[in-house]
């Protein structure tokens, strides 16, 4: 639609657009608000966290719920463009876990770029070996990635970091 | 008794370290800092918190490696190691014990199983799976939990212990090692005043045998340890002397004592 | 433990280890009296097994093996594998390559050299890596040796580069992923989709008959005997103690010159060997390998398993293999439509209420027990001390919080 070579449906650009915002959203929620502020702390150092007076518990059951609903709003963005069924997520789950990993965990751009990088490198070795070849050397890349930086692309550098 | 720096070059050192900057993120931890420490030396480490005290310990340990700078070691057959190679593992083998900032026990084994690992020798797989007791490695762990005091504990979980306890259990695992050289991050943290000075007396003792590298904010312990003390400040040496001279230096006094 | 020297290998083993030497009991005992029951005791008896519970138990005793492998990496070490299926189905598929070349040519399409799914594919001659598999030995050697080597190969280069934790865990479901998917492929030549199956016979003897399967079960029970007191005689030694150390502080055991790469590396590849016998004892028994094996979701079950046990026990994981397999056979038969939620249900409430897991249950019971007496006793004070301390004693190095 846009020119020959590369086509786009309005769907699919919607639903760029729409994971952007999603991302843009979440990205204030951790920087701007207390919640955001709180999730962190607990991350960094639990004990201290909680001898602030921040719910520890709270904040892990809010985040587990946050979590889960952008998970959610994942599967509406993803019912655009294949048939929904209660198996849907199932093939998603290697592939999530490989983005978290390869950007960093913790990270919110580390996801970004590992998401994309996969997704493209993907489809890059699509045509050139297969799916299922393309997607077992994505793998074997990550596995080999994670020897070079064992914390993900955009690692946390510094002393506490070690100490987690 | 150690108060002299060791200037000559055939006074032999333990430690030298020339030069050494190590920065994460662009932060400067270490600012080409140099240090020498002789044999049997104790040297007590002061500082600003930030001011690079842990960061050399993990620079000389192999934890972290060093940007830039020297660091060299010398063991008991006056062998010289450049310690940047090494990591870990290797620097605790040439005989580099290290003692935590917060007391690092494994605290689901008991307080002879935690002497028992650190006793010198055995690191290899097949070693550690074939380990018997010998009669006389018992005796030299019944040693050590004599000094530190916790031979009615031997069965005890290291979990189990209070908190000084533990530091001492620590020390204990530093003395089964036999390093040449010792590093002690705050060990009369979280110490009564009566185990702080049972310490120090134990480190002079120590100092006989070994040289001593001990980190410490407790004024009373350092005046204790009666020893040369090394000033640091953002990641370099400030000044080194004796505690009265280092006191009365006026930039020490701005940057840390006088705050 | 001084005196501990003195005794004999097998009496430091199960010294310190009662719940164990109870959970090998059982074990020796069904390893005599089932097979027995099965074979000699008419069908119609009371007391006879039928060759399908001897063969379902036989296979919960490969789960428990496995199981073993698993805690004693997990509970031991700290490493949490979420990969070693993969291990499992690799054992597995090297016994189901020396299945398949013991077919011969009683396959459907009567090729002496090559197995059905080969000639359907119009392979002519057998790929460079199925030579060999006709031989027993081999195949027996092969069974430790690919998931060894595999195991190898990926913890050197993993606990080099200090992969830990959640990083680790993730690319151990990786691996297996990837093999799930290498396998399922019909050009790899381990029969794709449909894996290796319709076995015959297993040295010469017929799969089908009862007197093999017991000779099978008899096999398995033996080698879960012989894994735990492998693993005992692990975790016992001055190694299980840096294993613990490397657990509870990877830090402190490098700092007190022990080089953990190589520490969990052994033991990687011992758990890996451990999992490599339990597949291949596992597969003659259900008569099928296939991709499905490799299946994350397959890694993830053993390390509830284990949870549901008891880490760092090792007797755990294999009261914890059996219990949740055979609520899974109880589950699916007697409730087809509901045990998926059923061992769902299982599952949260073992972690909610019994962190420690079934044997954990136990010890909690004992000390509540002793408690109360305790409490009768203040009544009477008489010797308390020798009563508090009983509590503690008789349980293992419990799994560190820290995952």
């Amino acid at each position: 639609m846009i020119n020959p070579a590369l086509e786009l449906t309005w769907n699919r650009l919607y639903i760029i657009i729409f994971s952007l915002m999603v991302l843009a959203l979440l990205a204030l929620i951790l920087k701007r608000t207390l919640f955001g502020l709180q999730m962190r702390a607990v991350t960094m150092n639990r004990p201290m966290a909680s001898s602030m007076g921040i719910k520890t518990g709270w904040v892990d059951a809010l985040t587990f719920g946050l979590g889960s609903g952008i998970a959610g709003i994942a599967g509406v963005a993803l019912s655009q463009l294949t048939n929904v069924g209660p198996n849907l997520g199932q093939a998603y789950i290697i592939d999530s876990f490989m983005v978290v990993v390869f950007g960093g965990v913790g990270n919110l751009w580390g996801t970004l770029v590992g998401a994309m990088t996969l997704g493209v490198a993907n489809k890059i070795f699509e045509p050139l070996a297969g799916a299922v070849l393309a997607k077992i050397m994505v793998l074997v890349f990550i596995i080999l990635f994670i020897q070079k930086r064992p914390r993900g692309l955009f690692a946390l550098k510094g002393r506490a970091v070690d100490n987690g | 008794m150690s108060l002299q720096t060791p200037k000559h070059i055939d006074n032999p050192s333990v430690l030298y370290m020339d030069g050494v900057s190590v920065s994460f993120d662009g932060f400067k931890a270490l600012n080409s800092l140099s240090m020498v420490i002789a044999p049997g030396e104790m040297r007590a480490i002061i500082g600003p918190n930030g001011a690079g005290k842990t960061t050399m310990m993990d620079v000389i340990t192999g934890k972290t490696r060093p940007d830039s700078g020297t660091i060299m070691f010398t063991d008991n057959h006056k062998t010289e190691h450049d310690l940047t190679r090494f990591d870990e593992a290797d620097v605790a083998n040439l005989g580099v014990g290290r003692k935590f900032q917060k007391p690092s026990v494994i605290e689901s084994l008991t307080v002879f199983e935690n002497l028992e690992m650190s006793l010198k020798g055995g690191r290899g797989i097949w070693q550690a799976l074939m380990h018997k007791l010998t009669a006389e490695k018992a005796q030299k762990l019944d040693e050590i939990m004599e000094m530190i005091d916790l031979t009615d504990k031997r069965e005890e979980l290291a979990g189990n212990l209070s908190h000084g306890q533990k530091q001492w259990l620590e020390i204990g695992m530093l003395l089964g090692q036999e390093p040449q050289l010792l590093l002690i991050d705050e060990p009369a943290a979280g110490m009564t005043d009566e185990e702080t000075m049972k310490t120090a007396e134990l480190f002079k003792r120590l100092a006989q045998k070994h040289s001593l590298m001990v980190v410490e904010h407790d004024m009373d312990f350092i005046e204790a340890l009666d020893c040369k003390v090394t000033v640091l400040h953002e990641g370099h040496v400030l000044a080194e002397g004796s505690l009265a001279t280092v006191k009365a230096n006026p930039q020490v006094i701005e940057v840390y004592l006088g705050r | 433990m001084t005196q501990t020297q003195q005794l004999g290998p097998l009496t430091r083993l199960l010294m310190n280890d009662a719940a164990g030497r109870k959970v090998l009991l059982v074990l020796v005992l069904m390893a005599i009296f089932i097979p027995l029951s099965n074979l000699l005791l008419p069908e119609g008896s009371f007391f006879h097994v039928s060759t399908y519970t001897m063969t379902l138990l036989g296979k919960y005793l490969c789960y428990a093996l496995l199981a073993i492998a698993v805690d004693l990496i997990w509970g031991y070490c700290g490493i949490l594998s979420l990969g070693h299926g993969a291990f499992f189905a690799l054992g597995g598929y090297a016994m189901g390559m020396y299945l398949m070349r013991q077919i011969g040519d009683r396959g459907v399409y009567g090729n002496p050299e090559l197995p059905d799914f080969m000639v359907f594919l119009n392979w002519t001659e057998l790929p460079w890596y199925w030579l060999g598999f006709d031989q027993f030995w081999f195949a027996m050697l092969m069974v430790l040796l690919a998931p060894g080597i595999l195991a190898f190969v990926f913890g050197a280069l993993a606990f080099r580069s200090r992969v830990t934790g959640v990083y680790l865990s993730i690319i151990t479901q990786a691996l297996t992923y990837a093999l799930l998917l290498a396998f399922f492929r019909n050009d790899m030549g381990f029969g794709g989709n449909n894996g290796l199956t319709d076995f015959k016979d297993i040295l010469g003897y017929s799969l089908q008959s009862d007197n093999t399967r017991a000779v099978l079960f008899v096999a398995s029970a033996l080698a879960l005997i012989l894994g735990y007191l492998l693993s005992r005689f692990i975790v016992t030694s001055k190694l299980g103690r840096v294993l613990v150390a490397i657990r509870d502080s990877e830090s402190r055991a490098r700092f007190l010159g022990y080089r953990v790469e190589h520490y969990k590396l052994f033991v990687f590849v011992v758990s890996s060997m451990l999992a490599g016998v339990a597949g291949a004892l596992y597969v003659p028994q259900v008569g099928i390998i296939n991709p499905g094996e490799f299946a994350p979701i397959n890694s993830i079950e053993i390390i509830i398993w284990v949870a549901v046990g008891g880490r760092g026990t090792l007797f755990g994981a294999i009261i914890g293999a059996m219990l949740v397999n055979y609520a899974k056979t109880y589950f699916t038969g007697a409730f087809a439509e509901l045990w998926l939620f059923m061992l769902g249900g299982l599952f949260v409430l073992t972690t909610l209420y019994l962190p420690k897991g079934v044997v954990g249950l136990w010890a909690q019971l004992k000390e509540k027990y002793l408690l109360k007496k305790q409490k009768a006793l203040l009544v009477s004070p008489q010797d308390q001390s020798s009563v508090a301390t009983e509590g503690v004693t008789g349980s293992e190095p419990s799994a560190g919080e820290k995952a």
